[in-house]
């Protein structure tokens, strides 16, 4: 074998350039430090060893669940200063969840889209929100002529308005897509996400049709007093950075009996929520006795949401 | 060498523990011979270091600040990282055009330099499990993917058969370098059944792995644009297009600086597969344009869009022209005889087709998946200096894996370095 | 030889190995998290009692404006009674033709005359097509006796805003009634100011036209 560089030959040398590249090396070893001085301030900072550890949300048991939501309260008081309850609301035998909105009706006020916004925790200089309300022409369902950002006076001639959220599929593909199971649909039909268990690969976002999905681009920044406090793990509890949400039918509420808060809101009764299992709901009355429109219907995942004109 | 004296004849039989004290002697004897080199090398070393350096300060920020320092949106959810992370599983089975002709054809030629083509598979699988880990909204959750520790949706999820594909594949590559760099460094006759047999499964798994990832994108029904059976098979041939392309590029360069004394009859079958490859790819991207652009209607939107814009909108019209431009330019280079005489021509065109493959298969499929988005919104995708830095970072971080292993694999498969007896 | 053989041996082992991690791979895909301490269903009892469905019954001041401005500054309103108590009411007044004192009030609808709703023998009561008398606040009655399609519409719960609870087995709930939302006098609802947009995001663009 030949000598791989000069500095063999010269015993002299080698220390020299040892030396330089030595430094050269602590040099480069302190830059490289440097640049990651972010990533440990903010491992400092947002993990925990418990959350670190902590398991998938349906793996826990009771003893772990409690301990779960006793540190995601805290967190939100030394976060946001606010004093929340987390609960874990779960589905009910014999109950599956239907929505029905009918477009004859709907004047597109997005009264819906305010209401989940205060209800949801979501991030307020980002408006988020999990409703999206088009602005449709009248003599056409493409989706192509519609407008998401109308404003002012509505409703407005030549239009109607179509609000399209989470359509909480039977065959949802965002759920089949997720490569960590953070998502699942539960027994009740809501398609729910673990935000504890999300990695943030956004791939259920691609997979969705209905742009129904949305990611934490940043921590959500929510005035203390704003704060929603009745909240759930599945739910409405603010969630961190880096990982996905998506409409729950304001899970805390409608296991508990009561109506989705952008149902409470909308003005015109435009909205039909019930439990698809029982035929004198309301939403049963409306599949049953009406003509009623899926939203991209050929794509063959049977939502449990569904359109009618009056 | 501490190995030697164990062994001083390496013909000898040799225990198993022996060999994986020899293998580890010849992975400290790599360690050592990458840390020396001719100024040249320091350079450019160096200047990888320090674009990998921006690389990793401007993911710290982007970890720390949120993802929201992108130029992705809940519209383009998918950008940059994942746009080269496809075109890295390309390249990572583009190798594979070099490892049949030399295993399966014996061609003697590209025998000697196959191990250019699957050192090239682990650097650009490395890259794209980079890409993968810095497009992660919480990197800190990535345990969640491993099989029992975490949560592995198999085989429902095709990112999880992508997981299993791409680690699978750089294991299979890294064996297989290791074992016949190691054999060739004793000067030993690799045995057969240590890597043959991983070699065949090695050229199925080549195929899978760009399969799987097209399977990704095309098993969406809500993309129309994605949604297309030719994905797979386009995802292959651009593969084989950039592959042998980059690989023609390195082969005359570990000739020049690497005392590579083979690698003309590579260069000669791997141009011949270009030629053939390049216009395959150019037949199924017209097919795609034309049956989008003929139909028309609302599936037709986004093709229209990435050629002709929307309303104002054209960030991708240049791109577009750019590629289809460079790769019809570059497919018409190679039907030149004088290819084969004129490197500079051939080198023009190689460097034409990867460019216009890099900008079909990243910017030109993933992002314009997303435009318009499902409900059909015009939201345009620009990426912001934090993804190009991180962008540059992951490839300077695999250029520099690249140089090291040739650094060391070039010498042993010239046999300037042998273990000495 | 014996190269030979490890290599082979080697391959099969490898083989095995792989297919060994294949089955392990599905077999934790196929393991679904599951469920311990029966978590998976609420416990939560149920109740065969059913709660009501309240429909809003508001008071409603009947009172006009007269255009003069009493010593309060506040201006001066009267009762239906107190007008008519001496004066004879037009039959004939509807939305095109009211005048004189009721030629302010924005009377939108249809062809209908005062006296179809209004009840010209006790002025603080409505009636009904048939002519029997009609509490003031039940305009659900009133409107349905002609609004027939909308009146379905409430009663399946698709029309009109409510709160409350889906499910009355754990409580109540509340519905609006016409009047909340529709001036009966001019029930076609004017138009409301939208709540505002989403937030413009990078890379998108106000579309050409969004406002009128």
């Amino acid at each position: 074998m030949k000598p791989v560089c000069a500095c063999h030959a010269k015993p002299g040398a080698i220390s020299r350039r040892t030396a330089l590249k030595g430094a050269g090396a602590m040099l480069g070893a302190a830059a490289f430090a440097k640049a990651l001085a972010p990533l440990a301030n903010w491992a400092r900072e947002e993990l925990t060893v418990e959350e670190f550890v902590q398991k998938h949300y349906r793996e826990l048991d009771a003893e772990g669940l409690k301990q779960v939501l006793a540190r995601h309260e805290r967190s939100a008081l030394e976060d946001y200063g606010a004093e929340v309850t987390i609960g874990d609301h779960r589905p009910r035998e014999g109950v599956v969840f239907g929505y029905a909105l009918n477009l004859g009706v709907c004047i597109g006020c997005r009264k819906c889209v305010e209401a989940c916004h205060r209800e949801n925790n979501h991030d307020r200089p980002g408006r988020g929100s999990y409703i999206r309300v088009l602005e449709m022409e009248k003599g056409s369902m493409d989706l192509e002529k519609g407008n998401a950002r109308y404003e002012g006076l509505v409703p407005r001639e030549g239009r109607f308005y179509l609000p399209v959220q989470c359509h909480q599929c039977e065959h949802p593909p965002c759920v089949d897509v997720c490569p960590v199971e953070a998502t699942w649909r539960e027994d009740d039909g809501i398609v729910v996400v673990d935000y504890d268990w999300c990695i943030g690969c956004r791939y259920c976002e691609a997979a969705c049709p209905y742009h129904a999905r949305k990611f934490n681009w940043r921590k959500p920044a929510i005035p203390k007093d704003e704060i929603n406090p009745d909240q759930s793990y599945l739910g409405n509890r603010i969630r961190p950075a880096g990982v996905i949400e998506k409409c729950h039918f304001c899970l805390h509420r409608t296991r508990e009996g009561r109506l989705p808060a952008c149902l409470e809101a909308c003005p015109t009764g435009a909205r039909v929520f019930g439990n698809l299992l029982d035929p004198s709901s309301a939403v049963r009355k409306v599949i049953d006795h009406r003509r009623v429109y899926v939203l991209k219907e050929e794509l063959g995942l049977k939502p449990n949401f569904f359109y009618f004109f009056d | 060498m501490n190995e030697a004296a164990a062994s001083p004849n390496p013909e000898a039989p040799r225990g198993v523990r022996s060999h994986a004290r020899g293998y580890l002697g010849f992975l400290r004897m790599a360690a050592g011979r990458v840390t020396r080199g001719s100024p040249g090398f320091w350079i450019w070393t160096v200047g990888l270091l320090v674009v990998v350096w921006f690389g990793v300060d401007a993911w710290a920020k982007q970890v720390e600040q949120g993802m929201g320092v992108t130029g992705m949106t809940d519209h383009v959810s998918w950008g940059l990282y994942i746009a080269n992370f496809t075109f890295l599983v390309g390249l990572a089975a583009g190798g594979v055009m070099m490892v049949i002709p030399a295993y399966l054809y014996r061609d003697k030629d590209l025998h000697e330099t196959v191990i250019l083509g699957e050192l090239l598979a682990i650097a650009a699988i490395v890259m794209c499990l980079l890409f993968v880990v810095v497009d992660l909204g919480r990197p800190d959750r990535a345990l969640h993917l491993v099989p029992w520790i975490g949560e592995f949706h198999f085989p429902s999820s095709l990112m999880s058969w992508d997981v299993i594909a791409l680690n699978g594949y750089l294991l299979l590559n890294a064996h297989v370098c290791g074992y016949l760099l190691y054999k060739r460094y004793r000067g030993e006759t690799p045995g057969r059944g240590w890597y043959l047999p991983l070699v065949v499964v090695g050229i199925a798994w080549a195929i899978s792995i760009h399969t799987v990832t097209a399977f990704i994108y095309c098993g969406l029904g809500g993309r129309p644009f994605w949604n297309t059976a030719l994905m797979a098979p386009r995802f292959l041939t651009s593969a084989f297009v950039a592959g042998p392309a980059f690989i023609i590029l390195i082969l005359q360069i570990a000739r020049r600086f690497g005392g590579l004394t083979h690698g003309e009859g590579s260069i000669r079958t791997l141009t011949g597969i270009l030629r053939v490859t390049i216009w395959i790819n150019l037949v199924m991207l017209g097919s795609e344009v034309f049956t989008a652009l003929y139909t028309g209607g609302s599936h037709a939107a986004t093709t229209h869009y990435l050629y002709f814009g929307h309303d104002g909108k054209e960030a991708l019209v240049p791109w577009m022209w750019t590629s289809l431009g460079a790769m019809l330019l570059g497919a018409l280079i190679l039907f030149l005889p004088r290819v084969d005489r004129r490197r500079g021509w051939l080198d023009l065109a190689c460097v034409l087709v990867f460019g216009g493959v890099w900008i079909e298969k990243g910017m030109g499929l993933i992002v314009p998946g997303f435009v318009p988005s499902a409900l059909h919104e015009w939201v345009e995708y620009v990426p912001t200096p934090a993804e190009w830095k991180i962008t540059w970072g992951i490839w300077a971080g695999g250029l520099l894996l690249y140089t090291l292993m040739l650094k060391v694999a070039l010498p042993v498969m010239t046999g300037q370095l042998r273990q000495k007896p | 030889m014996k190269r030979e053989w490890g290599g082979i041996v080697f391959s099969l082992g490898l083989a095995v190995v792989l297919a060994g991690t294949g089955v392990l791979l599905v077999l934790d895909g196929l393991r679904e998290p599951s469920w311990p301490d029966d978590r998976r269903f609420s416990r939560e009892e149920t109740s065969s009692r059913l709660n009501r469905e309240e429909v809003r019954m508001p008071e409603v001041e009947l009172a006009m404006a007269t255009g003069e401005t009493g010593p309060d500054g506040q201006p001066v309103m009267q009762t239906c009674a107190e007008c008519h108590a001496d004066r004879r009411p037009n039959p004939h007044a509807r939305s095109i033709s009211s005048k004189g004192f009721h030629a302010g009030m924005d009377y939108h609808h249809g062809a209908q005359s005062c006296l179809t709703c209004h009840d010209m023998k006790n002025y603080d009561k409505l009636h009904t097509v048939a002519g029997r008398p009609l509490s003031m606040s039940n305009s659900l009655k009133l409107c349905s006796q002609c609004h027939v399609f909308q009146h379905r519409d409430f009663v399946d719960g698709v029309h009109g805003g409510m709160s409350g609870h889906w499910d009355l087995t754990r409580g109540g709930r509340q519905r609006q009634t016409c009047i909340d939302c529709h001036d009966p006098h001019h029930p076609a609802t004017p138009p409301v100011e939208a709540e505002p947009p989403p937030v413009l995001v990078r890379g998108e663009t106000e579309p050409e036209e969004k406002t009128p």
